[in-house]
C-alpha cells in the first residue's frame, strides 16, 4: 500500500498547499480532493479519524517535523498546515 | 458496473469474468468472544479464504483498512463506493486488485468463545515491543500478531485500540519469533507497528486509540 515517502524532502519554505495536496494524495485515503479547498476541514471533505492521522504522519515523514498532539487542532486545513509548517520550518 | 470501471481497477491479467462472478458476497462472520464487532483475526482470514478462492491460490490479500467497527454482516465489493466501512488489496502474482468493505443491515447471528491468545504471559517484552519466540496451541500465527499489538498498544494506552490498517509485505507463516515493535507514535492516540517474523520485517499495521465520544 502506498504510505508516506520515507526520506524527508529537504523542505525549502514557504510549504505551498499544492505542495501538500502532493503529499496526502500519495497516502490512502477517503478525502475528496474535488471537495478539498485550501480552507475547507479536512473532515468536511470525508476524511476519517485514520485520514487525519495518516495525513498528519505523511506531512512528518515529507517535511522531517513533528507535530505534537497539543498542535493537531491547528493543522485541520491546508492552509492552516501550510502556515504551520512555514512557521516552523528553518 | 461497466466493464471499463472495472478494469481501472483491476490491472492485469485478472479476467473480467471473475470480477463479475465475485460480486455481492458477504462475509458471514461470528463474533469474536464477548466483542459486539467483527474482529479483524476472522475478517482477514475471511477475505483470504474469498479471493484464493477466486483468483487462485496465489492469491493475497496484502493490506485491510477498517476505518470503523463493522457490527453486521459485510458485503465485499471490487469496486469503489463512498460508504465503504473498510477496503483491502489483493495481489496475485504481479498484478493487484482492490476491495472494498460495506457493512450492511444483516444482523450477526453466531457468537464464537474463542478469543484472541493471552499473549502477555508468555511474550518477552520490551520498551515498544513485544515478541513470542515459540508457536502457541490453537493460535495462528494472526491471532498472536494481533495480541501482540494489543499488548504493545497498552504499554502506551490501557484504553481499547482498533487495529485501522493492517499491511503485509509477505505472507503470515507459522515461523517464529514473531514480534510486533511500535515504530511511530503520534500523541499517543495513533501508532504504527513493524510486523516482524523470524527477524524479518514482513509488514506493518496502524492501531488508533478508541475515542468513546466518537
Amino acid at each position: 500500500m502506498t504510505q508516506a515517502s520515507a526520506s524527508p524532502r529537504r523542505p525549502t519554505p514557504p510549504v505551498s498547499t499544492t505542495e501538500l495536496r502532493e503529499v496526502i494524495a500519495g497516502i490512502d485515503t477517503m478525502i475528496k480532493f474535488s471537495e478539498l479547498k485550501d480552507n475547507t476541514p479536512f473532515r468536511d471533505a470525508s476524511a476519517d479519524s485514520l485520514d487525519f492521522f495518516n495525513l498528519v504522519l505523511a506531512v512528518e515523514d515529507a517535511y522531517g517535523i513533528k507535530i505534537p498532539s497539543d498542535h493537531l487542532g491547528q493543522v485541520n486545513t491546508l492552509d492552516s498546515l501550510a502556515i504551520y509548517l512555514n512557521e516552523r520550518l528553518p | 458496473m461497466q466493464a471499463g470501471e472495472t478494469m481501472a481497477y483491476i490491472r492485469g491479467a485478472v479476467s473480467i469474468e471473475a470480477v463479475l462472478a465475485i460480486e455481492d458476497l458477504i462475509l458471514d462472520l461470528p463474533f469474536k468472544g464477548d466483542r459486539d464487532y467483527l474482529h479483524s483475526t476472522d475478517i482477514f482470514p475471511a477475505l483470504m479464504e474469498l479471493v484464493r478462492g477466486r483468483f487462485g491460490p496465489q492469491a493475497q490479500v496484502e493490506s485491510l483498512t477498517l476505518r470503523r467497527p463493522l457490527r453486521h454482516g459485510i458485503q465485499v465489493l471490487f469496486e469503489p463506493t463512498a460508504v465503504s466501512s473498510g477496503s483491502f488489496r489483493v495481489r496475485h502474482h504481479s498484478e493487484c486488485c482492490y476491495g472494498w468493505l460495506v457493512e450492511t443491515d444483516r444482523p450477526v447471528t453466531r457468537r464464537t468463545p474463542l478469543d484472541l491468545p493471552v499473549v502477555s504471559a508468555v511474550a518477552v517484552s520490551g520498551q515498544g515491543s513485544a515478541r513470542i519466540l515459540q508457536p502457541l496451541q490453537g493460535s495462528e500465527a494472526l491471532d498472536v500478531v494481533v495480541g501482540l499489538m494489543k499488548l504493545v498498544a497498552c504499554q502506551v494506552d490501557p484504553r481499547h485500540w482498533w487495529l485501522s490498517q493492517l499491511n503485509l509485505d509477505a505472507p503470515l507463516t507459522e515461523s517464529f519469533p514473531i514480534e510486533v515493535r511500535i515504530l511511530q507514535n503520534l500523541g499517543g492516540q495513533f501508532l504504527v507497528l513493524e510486523i516482524l517474523q523470524a527477524s524479518m520485517t514482513i509488514g506493518s499495521a496502524r492501531c488508533m486509540l478508541e475515542h468513546k465520544a466518537s
